[in-house]
C-alpha cells in the first residue's frame, strides 16, 4: 500500500495496479475499519479500482491536531498507522452482498444485442445466456448516481463502444463497453452497447444510501421476460427477483 | 416567508455549501462556485456562512420580495437597483414587501451571489440545499431558476430581526461595504501542484504548461474550466482507470486541451491529469469569464496548504468585522 498527495485538500491510498478482487477486498477492509476510526477533519473518500482518495479539511485537521505540522503529513501518518492493523485482518470474502438485478435481454429494451451476438459469432440467446452466468464485481460507482463499475464480464464478451455515441440512453439500460459491463441510472448520453434494461432502480434518491450498489458488492443478472419486467416496474411485489 | 423571480437572468440555481459524504454513491459535491463570496453574502444578512442562497451567472434575475426582507449581493460586481435606486455589492439593505430587486449583467466576475436573511429555505436532500440539475435533486425542484418561481425563505437570525426591526433609515443600513478585493481583469497566474502523473507528460508539454498562456473558453461551466493553448500530451499514451478526482484537477483529455474539474464535476474521471489547482485560488478561477487569459505558476502542496490557511484566517477576521458591525448599528 502506498500513499500519495493529491492536491492540499485529499490523498490517495493505492492497493495495487490492477482491477483484482483481491485489492477490492483490501478496499473493502480499509474502509471498514476507517469508518469505526476517522479522524478528525475527515470529509468523505471515494473508492475506485485500485485506490481510495481520501478528502479533508486542513483546517480542521490541524485545530484538532498538531498545529505546526501539515495536514497532509498528519493525515498521511494517520492512513499508514491504519494500514497495519489491516494487514492483521483475515482475508475472508463471506461478507459480500449479493444484488440480483432482473434484466430485460435484446429487443427495444436492448437494441445492440444483436450487434454484440455478431461482433462475437454468438447467437444472442448465448450473449444472454454468458452476461448473466457470472457474479460480478462492484469496484466504484461514478459518472452518475448510482453508476456501477463492475468487473467480471467474460472476455468473450468484451466489446468496444458504439463509434457513434447516443444521446439519450434510458434509465435502467445495460450495457457493455470494453471489459466492462454496467447499468445507467438516469436517462443520459452515453457510448455504452446496450444490451438490456431493468425495471430495478438503480438510483433511489429518497433512501440512504440513495443507490442500489455500494463498491464491494456482487452482482448477479438475472434475466427476465418482457411481461416479468413490465410486473417488476409497475410494483406486482412478488419479490421473486430480489435478494 | 417567500420571494418571487421576475425574471431568471442566466443559470440562477439555489446553492450552499456542497453536499458531502455522497461521492463514493456517485453523487457530486456539488455547491457554490466562490465560496469566500457566498460566505460574505450570508454575513452580511446576519446569515451563518452554510446558508443556501442563489448563485447567478453573467446576468442576475430580478426579483419581487413578497416579505420585509434583509438582503446582500457579493461575488461578480454589477449595478443592481433597489425599485429604480442604485445599490451596491458588499453591503446590507433593506427590503420591504412589494420592492423589486433588478440585478442585471455582471460587468467583472461571472458568479454573483444573493443572500436573504433567514437564507432559502427549500428542501435539504442528503444534507444539503444545493441544486443536483442532472439527478434533479436539490434546490428549488431539482432545477436552475425560471421565472414565477416562489422561492421559500427561512426565518432571520435574531440579529437580523434586531436589524430590521430598529434600523431607522431602512433601506441603506450604512456607508460601509465589504469586498474581497479581487480584480478579474488581467492575466491571472494560478498556482498549481504537480500531479503524480505529471512526469508522465512530454518535456514539451511540462515546459508549455507553466510557460505559456491559456485562454478559458466559454464553453466552460460548473463541472469545468474549458482551457485553449498549446496542446499537451504524454510521452507514451495510456489508459487510466477510472478514479476519483477533485476540485482543481487539470485532466488532459487526448484533444490536448486542458480541462479544469470544478464544482459541479463528476465524482470519477479517467483522464491523465497533469496538474491540481491550487484550492485557494479556485474561487477566483470560479469567477475568470470566458475569454480570460490564465498562467499556471508550480508551488508545493506545504505552501499550497499555508496559502488556503491564510485565507481561512482572513475570511474569519472578515466575518468578525461584520457582525461587529451589524451589531453597532442596533446600539
Amino acid at each position: 500500500m502506498t500513499i500519495e498527495p493529491f492536491g492540499d485538500q485529499a490523498v490517495r491510498v493505492i492497493f495495487g495496479d490492477q482491477i483484482a478482487p483481491s485489492v477490492q477486498l483490501k478496499i473493502s477492509r480499509f474502509i471498514q475499519l476507517f469508518d469505526q476510526n476517522p479522524f478528525s477533519g475527515f470529509i468523505e473518500y471515494v473508492p475506485a479500482y485500485t485506490n481510495v482518495v481520501f478528502y479533508y479539511d486542513p483546517m480542521k485537521v490541524i485545530g484538532s491536531g498538531h498545529k505546526n505540522r501539515s495536514a497532509q503529513r498528519q493525515v498521511i501518518d494517520y492512513l499508514t498507522e491504519l494500514s497495519q492493523d489491516v494487514k492483521k485482518g483475515s482475508e475472508h470474502e463471506s461478507f459480500r452482498r449479493v444484488v440480483h438485478i432482473p434484466v430485460c435481454y435484446g429487443g427495444t429494451f436492448g437494441p445492440d444485442l444483436n450487434e454484440v451476438a455478431a461482433a462475437h459469432d454468438l447467437q444472442p440467446d448465448e450473449v444472454i445466456a454468458r452476461h448473466s452466468a457470472p457474479h460480478y464485481l462492484v469496484y466504484m460507482l461514478g459518472f452518475a448516481p448510482g453508476f456501477p463499475f463492475l468487473g467480471g464480464l467474460p472476455e468473450e464478451l468484451a466489446t468496444p463502444r458504439r463509434a457513434t455515441p447516443r444521446l439519450k440512453i434510458a434509465a435502467g439500460s445495460v450495457g457493455i463497453a470494453g471489459k466492462q459491463t454496467g447499468a445507467y441510472p438516469l436517462d443520459s448520453p452515453g457510448g455504452w452497447q446496450i444490451i438490456g434494461r431493468t425495471p430495478v432502480p438503480l438510483f433511489t434518491p429518497e433512501t440512504n444510501p440513495p443507490t442500489l450498489l455500494q463498491a464491494g458488492d456482487l452482482v448477479k443478472f438475472d434475466p427476465v421476460t418482457e411481461q416479468e419486467f413490465k410486473c417488476i416496474y409497475g410494483g406486482c411485489n412478488d419479490g421473486t427477483h430480489f435478494a | 416567508m417567500a420571494l418571487t423571480l421576475l425574471e431568471k437572468g442566466f443559470a440562477a440555481s439555489i446553492q450552499d455549501l456542497g453536499r458531502f459524504g455522497y461521492q463514493r454513491y456517485g453523487i457530486i459535491a456539488g455547491g457554490v462556485m466562490d465560496p469566500p463570496s457566498a460566505k460574505l453574502a450570508n454575513w452580511l444578512v446576519a446569515n451563518s456562512e452554510s446558508m443556501a442562497l442563489i448563485e447567478f451567472s453573467f446576468k442576475g434575475p430580478s426579483i419581487l420580495f413578497t416579505e420585509d426582507t434583509l438582503f446582500a449581493l457579493s461575488g461578480a460586481d454589477c449595478r443592481p437597483e433597489l425599485d429604480g435606486l442604485v445599490i451596491h455589492t458588499g453591503k446590507p439593505y433593506f427590503a420591504q414587501a412589494g420592492q423589486i430587486l433588478v440585478i442585471g449583467g455582471l460587468i467583472s466576475g461571472s458568479r454573483g451571489y444573493l443572500a436573504v436573511s433567514g437564507g432559502i429555505d427549500t428542501p435539504e436532500w442528503f444534507g444539503s440545499r444545493s441544486t443536483y440539475t442532472r439527478a434533479g435533486k436539490g434546490g428549488y425542484k431539482g432545477r436552475l431558476l425560471q421565472e414565477q418561481d416562489r422561492i421559500p425563505v427561512g426565518q432571520p437570525s435574531q440579529l437580523a430581526k434586531k436589524l430590521m426591526d430598529g434600523v431607522p433609515v431602512k433601506s441603506d443600513l450604512g456607508g460601509w461595504f465589504f469586498s474581497l478585493f479581487r480584480a478579474y481583469r488581467r492575466i491571472q497566474n494560478i498556482r498549481v501542484m504537480p500531479d503524480t502523473l505529471w512526469p508522465r507528460f512530454s518535456e514539451s508539454s511540462r515546459q508549455a504548461f507553466l510557460h505559456s498562456e491559456y485562454k478559458i473558453t466559454a464553453s466552460s461551466d460548473r463541472m469545468g474550466c474549458r482551457l485553449e493553448g498549446v496542446a499537451l500530451s504524454l510521452d507514451n499514451p495510456f489508459e487510466m482507470y477510472s478514479e476519483a478526482v477533485t476540485n482543481g484537477s487539470i485532466q488532459v483529455p487526448r484533444s490536448g486541451q486542458p480541462i479544469i474539474l470544478m464544482t459541479d464535476h463528476q465524482s470519477t474521471g479517467g483522464y491523465p491529469r497533469i496538474a491540481q489547482v491550487a484550492s485557494v485560488d479556485l474561487p477566483l478561477l470560479a469567477q475568470l469569464p470566458p475569454n480570460s487569459r490564465i498562467s499556471f505558476k508550480k508551488i508545493t502542496i506545504a505552501a499550497a496548504e499555508q496559502l488556503l490557511l491564510k485565507q481561512h484566517e482572513s475570511l474569519n477576521l472578515l466575518h468578525k468585522r461584520i457582525i461587529h458591525k451589524l451589531e453597532s448599528l442596533i446600539q
